[in-house]
């Protein structure tokens, strides 16, 4: 393998995100667009449907743009960097661009708000709608990382007494380390266990999130929420599992169970089933559940005029508001409820991790 | 066994499925039953408009005798507000003799609504709450709100008879 197959490897990567990102303006529901509250009828609007085709294609062009500077000047594109610098230029930009649409629909919104004084009605059933999953998922992760710990334990007397625990990306071993249980079982302690534990606490805390999207409608959304969140918490699990099983393919390689030669495709074939898995299902039930939503006699019109709680339409700040998790406007899946102290203490704690893990990894 | 006899008028015709149709029909009529609704804009608190909301339900026959409601945290994250609001229309209710908690925390309905103190006064105070707020807003003072009304007794009484 030569460094060739690593720009070409970025160039994915960064072309996948395009991908992704470009399918978000039609996941996001018809009464909520660019982070927008919307009278239905907005929806198919020439300039709205322009808007999203606009995102649609910045997102895949810009994207193929820095891949392809990836893939002809990656050899000048200092080291490991290259790949994070990229994609977080790539998502400034695609913020700037976002940000510039959710102006230009709150002008064409204003255009056609033209009836009545605002509403602000909020709305829902009182009858409890089933959202429960079968609890065994929660053990599925944990059950992996038991038969990576049991594989590990069966396979120690065995395993040379120095072993390498680090490859560089053409399978040859740059960092050695002697045997003892913990080197042997480090990733599944340090990356299993936590991941599990994560991943598991976020999917039951999805469970609980119950923000109505569009109040017309209580009863649909209130369907379509807990139908939401009950996917996203097998999402959730599904995740776990893949990650549980890059630590078991990872640690095979390091135990010599695997040839080295195949460490980048044993890490990246799961990887590569995260993202499918995630679009399939976000375009399958939509942001917020809205495409299994029922028209339970809502007019389509709005009756909640919140856009002031929700800056640039990605920030949501409401102090009347107890939860901690709402769904997204803009994108798949869940944001914070930035009024909460809750919400700042988990914020701190989503930056510190990464940036902890990082200084571990480079001071190492 | 017993026919509900309201069960089209209660949740039929309104009832379109739309988008896609893999929802059960019987997920949303099982649902349709109490929808609570509240205009944040509406002077009168938050609370109020639960507490009416509710017992509103009650007397329109939606939510009946031992039918569980949710927990405030539950309530208030589904409307998007502070669970606090909802806590306290429970505690009225619950003070009322409407509610009750059970064994397992579960907050059910106690009481029809002809049997409470809020059942017979409350529901009228919370219709005239609206009324008297606007006129106090429109600068009548207490004597004037009450002299209206005075005099609209009679004038009412008198048609009545």
């Amino acid at each position: 393998m030569s460094a060739e197959i690593l720009y070409i490897i970025d160039a994915a990567v960064l072309l996948m995100i395009g991908f992704v990102l470009s399918v978000v303006p039609y996941i996001n529901p018809p009464f909520i667009q660019f982070g927008v509250r919307l009278p239905e009828e907005v929806y198919s609007n020439r300039k709205l449907v322009m808007l999203r085709r606009i995102y649609s294609s910045a997102s895949i062009a810009i994207s193929a743009f820095l891949a392809a500077i990836e893939y002809f000047f990656g050899s000048v594109i200092p080291g490991y960097l290259s790949l994070i610098g990229f994609v977080l230029i790539y998502l400034i930009l695609m913020l700037v661009i976002y940000l510039k649409i959710h102006y230009t629909v709150m002008k064409i919104k204003r255009t056609f708000k033209s009836t009545g004084t605002p509403n602000d009605i909020v709305a829902t059933t009182l009858t409890d709608v089933d959202s429960s999953v079968n609890p065994l998922i929660f053990v599925l992760p944990w059950a992996a990382v038991a038969i990576i710990l049991a594989v590990g334990l069966y396979l120690y007397p065995s395993l040379p007494s120095t072993f390498p625990d680090h490859f560089n990306a053409q399978g040859v071993a740059n960092s050695f380390e002697s045997k003892t249980l913990l080197s042997v079982l480090s990733s599944v302690l340090f990356i299993g266990v936590p991941v599990s534990a994560l991943l598991d606490f976020l999917a039951i805390a999805v469970l609980r999130v119950g923000q109505i999207q569009d109040p017309s409608r209580p009863i649909g959304s209130k369907l379509s929420i807990k139908r939401f969140n009950r996917v996203n918490a097998y999402l959730l699990v599904f995740i776990a599992l893949i990650v549980d099983s890059i630590i078991f393919l990872t640690s095979l390689v390091m135990w010599q169970i695997i040839p080295r030669g195949l460490v980048l495709i044993v890490t990246l074939l799961p990887a590569l089933c995260i993202i499918p898995a995630v679009m399939i299902v976000a375009l399958k039930v939509g942001q917020g559940g809205w495409r299994t939503m029922a028209r339970d006699g809502g007019s389509g019109k709005i009756v909640r005029d919140d856009d002031r709680l929700w800056k640039g339409g990605i920030i949501y700040y409401n102090p009347e508001d107890s939860s901690i998790l709402v769904p997204k406007r803009f994108g798949y899946g869940y944001t914070l409820n930035m009024a909460h102290p809750v919400s700042w203490l988990v914020f701190v704690i989503i930056v510190l991790v990464p940036v902890a893990i990082f200084v571990f990894v480079v001071g190492v | 066994m017993s026919i509900d006899v309201n069960a089209k008028e209660r949740h039929g015709g309104e009832m379109k499925l739309g988008y896609h149709n893999d929802v059960k029909n019987h997920d949303v009529e099982n649902a349709g039953r109490g929808v609570i609704t509240l205009d944040l804009n509406d002077p009168r608190p938050l609370y109020m408009q639960i507490v009416e909301s509710i017992l509103r339900l009650i007397e329109n026959n939606r939510m009946k005798l031992g039918d569980s409601l949710p927990s405030s945290r539950k309530l208030s994250g589904e409307l998007g507000i502070n669970y606090h609001t909802v806590n306290r229309a429970y505690e009225i209710l619950i003070h009322d003799g409407i509610l009750q908690i059970d064994r397992k925390k579960r907050i059910t309905i106690a009481r029809g609504i002809s049997e409470s103190a809020i059942g017979r006064i409350g529901m009228w105070k919370m219709k005239i709450w609206g009324m008297i707020e606007e006129m106090i807003s429109a600068g009548f003072s207490k004597t004037d709100i009450l002299m209206v009304l005075s005099s609209l007794i009679g004038d009412v009484a008198e048609g009545y008879n």
